[in-house]
């Protein structure tokens, strides 16, 4: 960690009781790819703290507009589904699509701002935790459980992940 | 200012010079920590932060700097050096005519403003290159400029006259060296290239342009690697914003692909399409791996100057 007490605006937070838990901010922005937002936010949100990001609040807002967004997002698509203006499946397909776009770019937004202080966390000897264990557990384990957590369509496009999921939703949909 | 940090700053000068920016950065955190509110250190920082590519780190230090002294050189020259990176023109602009009005007769702000120019009209910038060249015409930075320049403006003998009197001034520095790997690697020399860029990694192994050579050299003797490089170089060249967008926009126009061929029952096209994509993300994931490797091992054979 930095030696003298002047701490630059991009360097990480020194210690902290999470610091053993930071991950390289890859493994959220593959955990929104492939798990969902339920998981991939969260833990941006998490590493953000643990990293001491000095910009963590900045990270924290744009996820907080990014949830706003999808919900927003959700209820537009499900409002128009119910008003018969969205009736296809290639419809919603491109609905969805629009969905997908937003989270990644929050997704990606966060994970540039993280990436800079992850990068000079590992220059000062930080050692990372193995994301892809957490991912994995996510993938096989939590994205069955939270998507069945509530039967709603809602639920499954506010939740779901950035790539993988959409088929589920148009099945639930249509 | 008090003695100490005029210490601490002379150290990082010299650590500057000599291409050590972690070293200088060190230096300015130390005289920062006994005074915080030195324009000069926070100058020297931004300088020391945008050479390692901390750019937002760097653009914070310029912007301190020049709120605690408006009109110190040092400060006004780290601020444009910033904006030009950010792309910030107008700010660039603004910056460089006050520090032109401050001091017209330094050859390092005629190289500034040189910088800008050739980022609008490259041949708009010879003059400046020249009238600075006149001001101090043994200023071997001026030279590496104006290489660079002549490089840019494809007319590459130029660019190797000026090369070669630069490295007959300064046999050590990195920017010369640079210059003379690039032209090398312009004449299609690969080997020639590597020895400068490893003769600019020995004195300073954080040199990001001689870096950059060595990528640029690794990607033309690997195509497929190489692709990926290229990928990256138009993503870097367009700023954050455009490179996301850019990526966005890749991926909205597969899957408005894949759905268009699902829709006109071309099953066979949109699953085509998925597996080239699914393999396009993958090779996007395992390039930059590969890629790395090769340059490390590649560095791992750059024996460092002792005074580093």
């Amino acid at each position: 960690m930095a030696k003298s007490g002047y701490i630059i605006d991009d360097e990480p937070a020194q210690g902290g009781p999470y610091q053993k838990y930071i991950v390289d901010p890859m493994w959220p922005l593959l955990a929104v790819m492939m798990a969902g937002v339920w998981l991939g936010w969260p833990w941006m949100i998490f590493n953000g703290k643990a990293l001491g990001s000095p910009n963590w609040r900045r990270q924290a807002e744009t996820l907080a507009v990014g949830f706003v967004g999808t919900v927003a997002l959700a209820l537009a698509i499900v409002a128009l589904w119910d008003a018969g203006i969205i009736d296809t499946r290639t419809h919603v397909r491109l609905a969805l699509l629009a969905v997908t776009v937003w989270k990644l770019a929050v997704s990606y937004r966060v994970h540039a701002l993280q990436s800079g202080t992850f990068e000079l966390f590992k220059y000062y000897g930080g050692e990372a935790f193995p994301g892809l264990r957490i991912l994995m557990l996510g993938v096989y384990v939590g994205k069955a459980v939270m998507l069945g957590l509530v039967d709603s369509v809602l639920w499954l496009i506010i939740i779901s992940g950035g790539v993988f999921g959409g088929a589920m939703i148009t099945e639930g949909l249509s | 200012m008090t003695g100490s940090i005029r210490l601490w700053l002379e150290h990082a000068e010299r650590m500057q010079r000599i291409g050590n920016h972690t070293g200088a950065i060190d230096a300015l955190k130390q005289a920062l920590a006994e005074e915080p509110t030195d324009p000069s250190a926070h100058a020297l920082l931004a300088q020391s932060l945008l050479a390692t590519r901390r750019i937002h780190a760097a653009a914070r230090e310029a912007s301190e700097a020049l709120s605690l002294d408006p009109e110190l050189p040092v400060a006004l020259f780290a601020f444009a050096m910033v904006a030009i990176v950010q792309r910030r023109w107008d700010d660039a602009r603004r910056t460089i005519d006050t520090l032109m009005a401050v001091e017209p007769s330094d050859p390092a702000n005629l190289r500034l403003a040189a910088e800008l120019r050739r980022r609008e009209a490259p041949r708009l910038a010879l003059p400046l290159l020249e009238r600075a060249r006149e001001l101090d015409p043994d200023d071997v930075h001026t030279l590496v400029a104006l290489g660079e320049l002549w490089l840019q403006l494809a007319e590459v003998d130029k660019a190797d006259a000026l090369a070669a009197a630069s490295l007959g001034q300064a046999p050590e520095l990195g920017s010369a060296h640079v210059l003379a790997g690039q032209v090398a690697l312009e004449r299609g020399d690969v080997e020639e290239a590597r020895e400068h860029a490893a003769a600019a990694l020995r004195v300073d192994p954080q040199d990001q342009t001689a870096l950059w050579l060595l990528t640029a050299i690794k990607a033309r003797q690997n195509a497929l690697l190489g692709l990926w490089w290229r990928f990256q170089v138009l993503l870097g060249e367009s700023g954050s914003a455009r490179s996301l967008a850019i990526q966005l926009g890749m991926l909205v126009a597969v899957r408005l692909a894949i759905i268009a061929a699902d829709a006109y029952g071309q099953t066979g096209l949109a699953l085509g399409l998925m597996y080239a994509w699914f393999g396009f993300c993958v090779y996007t994931w395992t390039a930059p791996a590969l890629f790395n490797k090769l340059l490390k091992k590649e560095l791992e054979t750059v024996t460092l100057k002792p005074e580093f």
